[in-house]
């Protein structure tokens, strides 16, 4: 028997519809914003930052993602679960948890320089001024080499945390698998490459 | 009670295992299948249409599934418990499957033909070796391949890349149509991809709907791999014996030195254990079967079978890669839209160049890779690359959004000649878990290798260069071999069983069975005389077919 496309699609309605799909991460988790929640969800322990360290997370993970018009910021997104979670699994060498570790300790110890208190503790516009200093490693300043290297670390994963979760995917407007069919980019997209199916009638000559 | 005799062992359920499972139950045989891994069928595992964020891995890889979470492989360049060594100073890395159906589980579905030169290629330039057989002793079983199991593609009456008997190719995308723009501009040529994956419905499998996810392995059948398209219709003749977990050790022999059967570990419980077959069919994997050979030592064969010239492990050659990607302006903030296509490239670029002008002599095709994938681990990695230099807060978020799938990559698979110094033994004093002898590589790219790499880095800058683009990465330096992967790393290990007519010289006849050895044959990357820049999966499986009409034919006239 055959199988038609439809069937076939059906099937996979169904297939993705039963599928044991675990609650986004974002979600299992008891972030502070949403504690209001019902039902209460399980306290989060986290595998490797410790407490401080989270406290240091949120508040940088969200100067780098912040809420915006269009969606949610990082933490709301599950990025500070995300972070632990891959720190923690055996792929992460223990050289770059190093990194990690020793990343939270220099920026406390930046912002308690410059201004008496962790960077946790710092009002926006204190917290600015110390990643203006870090955010653009191609002009970052020679002193500010390890911090710049730390921040990249932290936005890489954070961005990452955000923009794979449910929320980020929404953000982004991607729209998933699954499309059933197949006659080329959308116009509007052609459009502004300026490009059509009517390139490809063209060949090079065979030497 | 008496140990069952089979008519064909097969070691191995891959490309060329199930391949000739395939032809030779049709053919009435009964045979026995042995696979080192576990059961494993996309059509009932597959994680196909999971988003990325169901997991909190989001797709990130893991110890055995170095190309992510979700891909249907299990395997890599690292097994617990399953070493191999590296000859000092030398890299080589040797990439494994270990479940049913091997590496059509993981492999990108390009299917291309070998052509008239890549059989010839010692006529043609005086390197390397002919095959004993040529394109017109092959071209029927790609037909029958192509019918069997389906490919997409394009006539183009090239000389030497062969067309298949295609379905129709998918519409390029968006931004594979820009590259077609860059590539007339530079004089090469660009034309629709050949993949095994469902344009059409084709003898009870459904069309691809679209999703992407061929690496994951397709729940309903869309593209090719061996479990669903080849070993379950074999199984269901009800005359093939599927024996997963069973790790071969060596071919048996009796005392007129021909095979008896294969003794084996099954990994579940340790125990030693023997299949007895009057033919026995290796189709492990290229190395994996030289291993076998090797470890397949009798007062007959004291070398091991198929090498009494010393052969064996010698020859091998793998594809030479390297990749550069680049930020493409024009694609900048694109508006919304589905462009996810097949799992694999709309596109590519068969060899165009004249190797007596250049100074490399084999040819290399360009795959093409880009635009916006699904957001998973490793989204935008090193956004300080792009124009916004990096930065942090409301513009950071938005520069993500707009310079995301803003990039189009080049990968170079090109030919490696065999060379005397690239090759595998049995290491003297090395073994597996089970006991069993591991192998010891040798490896060493030549100037041809390199020159060739290096061609591929300046044509991909220059393309994204005429698209208005730039680079990621510096030109790599002849000290950096010219950004070449390492032997093994595109995982198209072929040739250290080769066959030939020479049996001082060549492991196996132009039927793929041993010299020395009447019911040994060898269906997988092993007979490969050469490389050629042909991904290998549609050859392997037109030999593997050839090679099981051949011993059907054979136990027909009683000589098997």
């Amino acid at each position: 028997m055959t199988v038609s496309r439809r069937t076939a699609l059906k099937v996979l309605g169904a297939a993705s519809a039963a599928a044991v799909v675990p609650p986004a991460l974002g979600a299992a988790v008891a972030a502070p914003d949403a504690a209001a929640a019902a039902p209460p969800p399980k306290p989060w322990k986290p595998a490797f930052l410790t407490a401080s360290e989270v406290r240091t997370l949120r508040v940088l993970a969200d100067d780098i993602i912040p809420r915006d018009g269009r969606s949610d910021s990082a933490t709301e997104a599950g990025a500070i679960e995300f972070v632990d979670f891959h720190l923690a699994v055996p792929e992460t060498t223990e050289a770059t948890r190093v990194q990690w570790r020793g990343g939270f300790r220099w920026l406390d110890a930046e912002a308690r320089r410059r201004f008496g208190r962790r960077y946790a503790a710092l009002a926006e516009r204190e917290r600015h001024a110390i990643l203006d200093d870090l955010a653009w490693p191609d002009r970052v300043k020679p002193e500010f080499r390890a911090g710049s290297a730390f921040f990249v670390r932290v936005r890489d994963l954070v961005a990452a945390g955000f923009f794979s979760s449910r929320m980020g995917h929404e953000d982004l407007r991607w729209q998933g698998a699954a499309q059933g069919e197949w006659h080329g980019s959308p116009q509007p997209i052609m459009d502004r490459l300026g490009v059509s199916l009517s390139l490809m009638d063209t060949r090079i000559p065979t030497k | 009670m008496a140990e069952t005799e089979y008519d064909v062992c097969i070691v191995g359920s891959g490309a060329g295992g199930g391949m000739a499972a395939w032809a030779l139950t049709r053919a009435g045989a009964r045979v026995v299948m042995l696979e080192a891994g576990p059961a494993w069928y996309a059509s009932r595992e597959s994680t196909m249409l999971q988003p990325a964020h169901a997991t909190p891995r989001r797709g990130r890889s893991t110890r055995t599934r170095p190309f992510g979470e979700h891909d249907a492989c299990d395997g890599g360049w690292e097994i617990d418990g399953e070493p191999y060594t590296r000859a000092p100073g030398t890299q080589f890395d040797w990439w494994r499957a270990r479940m049913l159906g091997g590496r059509t589980n993981h492999w990108g579905r390009i299917s291309l033909r070998f052509g008239p030169r890549d059989f010839k290629p010692r006529s043609h330039d005086g390197l390397g070796d002919d095959w004993p057989i040529s394109y017109a002793d092959v071209a029927p079983y790609y037909d029958r391949v192509d019918d069997l199991i389906g490919i997409f593609g394009s006539v183009e009456n090239r000389p030497n890349d062969p067309d298949s008997r295609f379905l129709p190719a998918p519409a390029p995308r968006a931004y594979e149509l820009l590259v077609k723009k860059a590539s007339d501009a530079m004089g090469i040529p660009c034309i629709p991809a050949r993949l095994s994956i469902l344009t059409k419905p084709l003898n009870g499998r459904p069309a691809c709907h679209y999703c992407g996810h061929c690496n994951r392995g397709c729940s309903v059948k869309a593209n090719f791999s061996s479990p669903d398209v080849l070993i379950a219709p074999a199984l269901a003749t009800g005359k093939l014996t599927l024996v997963t977990d069973a790790m071969a050790r060596e071919v048996s022999t009796g005392a007129n030195g021909l095979a008896t059967g294969v003794h084996y570990v099954d990994t579940r419980t340790g125990e030693d254990r023997h299949v007895k077959a009057r033919v026995v069919v290796l189709a492990a994997s290229a190395c994996e079967t030289a291993r076998l050979l090797l470890n397949s030592r009798s007062p007959a064969h004291p070398q091991g079978i198929a090498n009494q010239g010393g052969v064996v492990g010698k020859y091998l050659t793998d594809t030479t890669g390297t990749d550069v990607a680049g930020f493409i302006p024009a694609m900048v903030d694109l508006p919304p839209g589905n462009e996810v296509g097949v799992g694999g490239g709309h596109v590519y670029m068969p060899w165009w160049g004249d190797n007596a002008k250049l100074g490399f002599p084999r040819g290399y095709h360009i795959e093409v890779w880009g635009g916006r994938g699904e957001p998973s681990y490793g989204f935008m990695g090193g956004i300080h690359r792009y124009p916004g230099g990096g930065g942090y807060g409301a513009k950071l978020k938005d520069d993500y959004r707009r310079y995301w799938g803003a990039t189009i990559g080049f990968s170079g698979r090109g030919e490696m000649i065999p060379n005397a110094d690239s090759f595998c033994e049995l290491d003297p004093t090395v073994v597996d878990r089970w006991g069993i002898p591991v192998l010891r590589f040798h490896w060493k790219w030549s100037d041809h290798e390199l020159n060739q790499v290096k061609h591929m880095q300046e044509t991909f800058r220059a393309l994204v260069a005429s698209m208005g683009g730039q680079v990621f990465s510096d030109m790599p330096t002849k000290a950096q071999g010219y950004g070449i992967a390492p032997g093994g790393r595109i995982i198209h290990e072929l040739g250290c069983v080769r066959m030939g007519t020479d049996p001082q010289t060549s492991a196996l006849d132009a039927n793929c069975r041993a010299h020395d050895c009447r019911n040994v044959f060898v269906a997988d990357g092993g007979p490969f005389v050469s490389q050629a820049d042909k991904n290998p999966t549609w050859t392997i499986m037109a030999l593997a077919w050839r090679t099981a009409d051949f011993i059907t034919a054979a136990r027909t006239r009683g000589e098997l």
